[in-house]
């Protein structure tokens, strides 16, 4: 009894210690969106709202925010809409080169962002299409590809395959198949795939730094800001964003115990 | 009865073209690649409700940023706002296109010695109208020094280990150049960059950090990181003032690089009518004022210098003092051999 | 019925081959082609030459860079795997309820949304002279005079890296030791064997191919992270992205940096293959 106790405190004590390495920056992060100086040194001077207020007012930064979530839910988009049937033609058709297919499709999940930003850089260039944020898009939907694709893959794998054939022997078209029977299977790698791409497209740094023309992320926006010192106006967006994915949070497992209740 | 009533219709038709021709000049969009600072609303607010042009700036982190973002292919950018190193090779590699001067009245106001400068003109034809200029100056915190550094080997000096910052570029290699004796630091041969190499693989212990940005310098010099360092004059110690942190910049024994900054046209720009516009602002008291104002940089123009600095700031920017202007050794641009500068500064960091 | 069960096929197939085709085999095709070009002032022409090849051969500062980013890599890869590891096990058999599990696990990926900059940013106002960390070891005495041995320097980006890469250690750790059936377990302890050696000899070796794959994807991550030494290391943080953007960048020297990056994307393909054969290993000696 005592060594489960002593035990659990161990356990208790140590993921603490972790969740309090992985939030102390963002705690941080937080507080200094308040601190009156807009240097980001310690000690903290004092209490303001001043940072949010100049927020609200900052054209160049929410331009930014929007920016990404273009960027981000587009490439989301686009990528779901390539990485389901990659994953699909994976797991159920033979076709030549497969293989060469396989590996080329998930090498940039492993692939430092800064080679695919600068191979796609070199093809636009040859291509003469201009960059911008579409082209951002298309880096950022090849990129992520392999989050899409890894994922879907894995679950169609544990699919059992009797399901599709008994729906094709009752006469239901591939189509009909696909939404009425694969799909709602693979629904939560489909969504949690594309949460992921999702996150990680809008927070991109090294294809975006190659890709974007003149219109600016939110990252490359912070990256350009802090050539002359960052302002903890930048704090309060990001302290906006920790609020949003706190809720976000929230919603997900909410939803999770409905879907659980429900199975019930 | 009939005739008049297409008369009407026709005049009102090209009254009609006329005035969306009008407007279509009017409102134009400017798309600028630049230092921060050089697109300050304060001066861009004007600009655009004076002429209808929509200015959108994006920022450069350094002056090797210009070429790579026009390399990659144009239609991007109208106007560039590079240093005289780099300007050169804009032209020769095309991604620039001549000014006509005759469409930019003050720029006869401006130095001589700018408007002639070797990197804007190709082929007698002029390719960068000069916006504003500096040194490359050292400074240091005043509270820790008793005897003021006078020379660049206090960067050098094993007391200040930790305490020491140099720009992340190939403006390093000037630097140590100079320390070692060789002041045709544009021209340097391999072993001469070699011995700098040497002079700063052996500083290297002692730096705190090479800073790469303006506001990472005013961070390192307020969160007390460090305490010596070379600047863009007038820059950083202005935004060091703000925060009630005094650093004094100074002019080595060893001289200090000179920097001039012009704006070009990018080449087949489709909004040439607003570029213009921006080039006459840019060297007027308003554009002139304001990049003395939010960046403390010197006019090119002094003509229009005159019309907002007090006497003490005309001078104390050196705005009457050509001989200054002669005494900074200024930018020039290294051609075929910036790659090997390039390389020599790299392989410094590799170390 | 074969016939469109053809076309089907290929409709099924098509998108994804041709983006593939076009966005990635062409972008490393022509990457390969320009690591034979040439620079010459004031851009680069096309020629075909191996001179960016021996450039990076035999100049030693490539080799040191590429050495001291392994070397970072390495690290970083290995903290995070000890810090995301038990903090999986957790998750996955010491948290009962669901939704707190969730939740937990949440809390991981979650920072993925908080700007990387911003993050490893911050990283700075701890570590700083006047930072946090040293306010507070002032404070409790263990100081007397502030460190400076905490920011701009290797530390302080292996630190700020496995800060901002751990989600990605946790994630697959977490897919496979979820995958551990729980009898597995119980009936090794029902067989008597201790909790520790349970962990040794079924739970460790199961989980391997999540370690190999979060190790493999933090690895490369920090292989080639370009902010990082920007942000919190010092005159000795330069890692190979730095270089390959320099090119791009200061040198405009596009071949030499095309070079470079094909030299990255070797390492980093020898790297998944060995990998690769690792996952392989642990899955044909357990499943």
């Amino acid at each position: 009894m005592s060594r489960s106790l002593s035990e659990r405190l161990a356990w208790v004590v140590g993921i603490t210690l972790i969740l309090a390495f992985l939030y102390l920056p963002i705690a941080v992060l937080v507080a200094y969106s308040f601190n009156a100086s807009r240097s980001l040194t310690w000690p903290m001077t004092g209490f303001t709202l001043e940072w949010y207020q100049k927020l609200a007012a900052n054209e160049a930064l929410i331009d930014a925010f929007y920016n990404s979530l273009y960027v981000a839910i587009s490439a989301t988009t686009l990528t779901l809409i390539i990485g389901v049937p990659a994953a699909l033609a994976l797991d159920r058709i033979d076709f030549p080169g497969k293989g060469l297919f396989r590996k080329l499709i998930l090498l940039p999940i492993a692939l430092p962002g800064i080679i695919t930003g600068i191979s796609m850089l070199i093809l636009f260039r040859s291509l003469g299409i201009r960059l911008s944020l579409e082209a951002v898009i298309v880096g950022h939907a090849t990129a992520l590809l392999a989050v899409v694709v890894t994922q879907v893959y894995a679950r169609l794998q544990r699919l059992p395959n009797s399901l599709q054939e008994a729906s094709e022997d009752l006469g239901a078209s591939g189509l009909q198949t696909f939404f009425l029977i694969t799909l709602p299977n693979i629904k939560t790698a489909v969504i949690g795939s594309g949460m992921l791409a999702f996150t990680l497209s809008f927070d991109e740094i090294p294809v975006t730094f190659f890709l974007t023309g003149r219109d600016n992320t939110l990252p490359m926006f912070i990256w350009s800001t802090m050539r002359r010192g960052l302002t903890p106006e930048i704090n309060a967006i990001g302290s906006l964003i920790v609020l949003m994915s706190i809720v976000l949070i929230f919603v997900s497992v909410r939803l999770q115990r409905n879907t659980k209740t429900q199975q019930k | 009865m009939k005739k008049r009533l297409t008369l009407l219709a026709q005049t009102s038709f090209s009254a009609l073209c006329a005035v969306s021709i009008a407007s279509g000049a009017m409102a134009g969009e400017l798309n600028i690649l630049t230092w921060e600072g050089y697109a300050d609303p304060s001066v861009i607010e004007p600009f655009t409700a004076a002429t209808g042009c929509e200015v959108s700036a994006t920022y450069v982190g350094s002056n090797d940023d210009f070429a790579p973002k026009l390399a990659a292919g144009g239609g991007v950018f109208d106007i560039v706002t590079p240093s005289i190193d780099s300007t050169y090779a804009l032209i020769e590699a095309g991604f620039v296109q001549p000014i006509d001067v005759s469409r930019v009245p003050a720029f006869k106001d401006i130095y001589e010695q700018f408007r002639t400068a070797d990197g804007i003109l190709k082929d007698g034809k002029v390719y960068g109208v000069p916006y504003a200029w500096g040194a490359i100056p050292f400074m240091y915190r005043k509270d820790k020094f008793d005897t003021p550094p006078t020379s660049i080997k206090a960067l050098w000096d094993p007391a200040l280990e930790g305490r020491i910052s140099l720009w992340d570029d190939k403006s390093a290699l000037y630097v140590a150049a100079r320390l070692n004796g060789n002041m045709n630091i544009y021209e340097l041969s391999d072993a001469e960059l070699a011995a700098a190499v040497d002079k700063l693989v052996e500083q290297r212990p002692l730096v705190r950090k090479y800073w790469a940005t303006a506001g990472e310098l005013v961070d390192l010099y307020k969160s007390d990181e460090v305490w010596i360092s070379n600047t863009w004059g007038g820059y950083q110690s202005g935004l060091l003032a703000a925060e009630n942190i005094e650093v004094v910049e100074f002019i080595p024994e060893e001289g200090a690089e000179g920097w001039m900054d012009s704006n070009m046209i990018v080449a087949d720009t489709p909004n040439e009518e607003c570029a213009y516009q921006f080039l006459n602002m840019a060297i007027s008291a308003q554009g002139q004022e304001g990049v003395f104002k939010v960046n403390g940089y010197s006019s090119t123009n002094p003509v229009a210098a005159k019309e907002f600095m007090s006497d003490s700031e005309f001078s104390a920017l050196h705005q009457d003092d050509p001989a200054y202007l002669d005494s900074l050794l200024l930018w020039e641009n290294l051609g075929d051999r910036l790659p090997v500068y390039t390389n020599a500064w790299n392989s410094v960091k590799s170390q | 019925m074969n016939g469109a069960l053809r076309l089907k096929r290929a409709l099924v197939l098509s998108p994804p081959l041709l983006w593939t085709f076009l966005f990635m085999f062409v972008p490393y095709a022509i990457l390969l082609v320009y690591s034979f070009w040439q620079q010459k002032y004031p851009t680069f022409v096309p020629a075909f030459q191996f001179g960016n090849y021996v450039q990076i051969f035999t100049d030693p500062q490539y080799f040191r860079v590429i050495l001291r980013t392994l070397k970072i890599a390495f690290f970083v890869s290995l903290g995070a795997a000890l810090v995301a590891y038990p903090y999986a096990y957790f998750l996955v058999f010491r948290v009962r309820k669901p939704g707190l599990r969730l939740m937990l696990y949440m809390a991981v990926v979650a920072p993925l949304w908080v700007s990387y900059l911003l993050r490893a940013y911050t990283w700075k106002t701890i570590l700083g002279t006047t930072g946090i960390l040293n306010s507070f070891l002032m404070s409790t005495g263990i100081l007397s005079e502030p460190s400076s041995v905490f920011l701009y320097n290797q530390t302080a980006m292996i630190v700020t890296l496995i800060y901002v890469f751990i989600p990605f250690m946790v994630m697959p750790i977490y897919a496979v030791l979820e995958k551990i059936p729980h009898s597995l377990k119980e009936a090794s302890a029902d067989l008597g064997v201790g909790r520790v050696r349970t962990f040794l000899s079924v739970t460790l070796p199961l989980s391997i191919p999540g370690i190999v794959a979060g190790f493999t994807m933090t690895f490369c991550l920090t292989f080639g992270d370009f902010i990082a030494p920007f942000l919190v290391g010092g005159p000795d943080g330069q890692m190979i992205a730095n270089v390959i953007a320099s090119q791009f960048g200061a040198s405009l020297n596009w071949p030499l940096g095309a070079a470079l990056a094909l030299v990255m994307l070797m390492i980093v393909l020898s790297i998944i293959t060995v990998s690769d054969k690792f996952e392989r290993l642990g899955q044909g000696r357990f499943a």
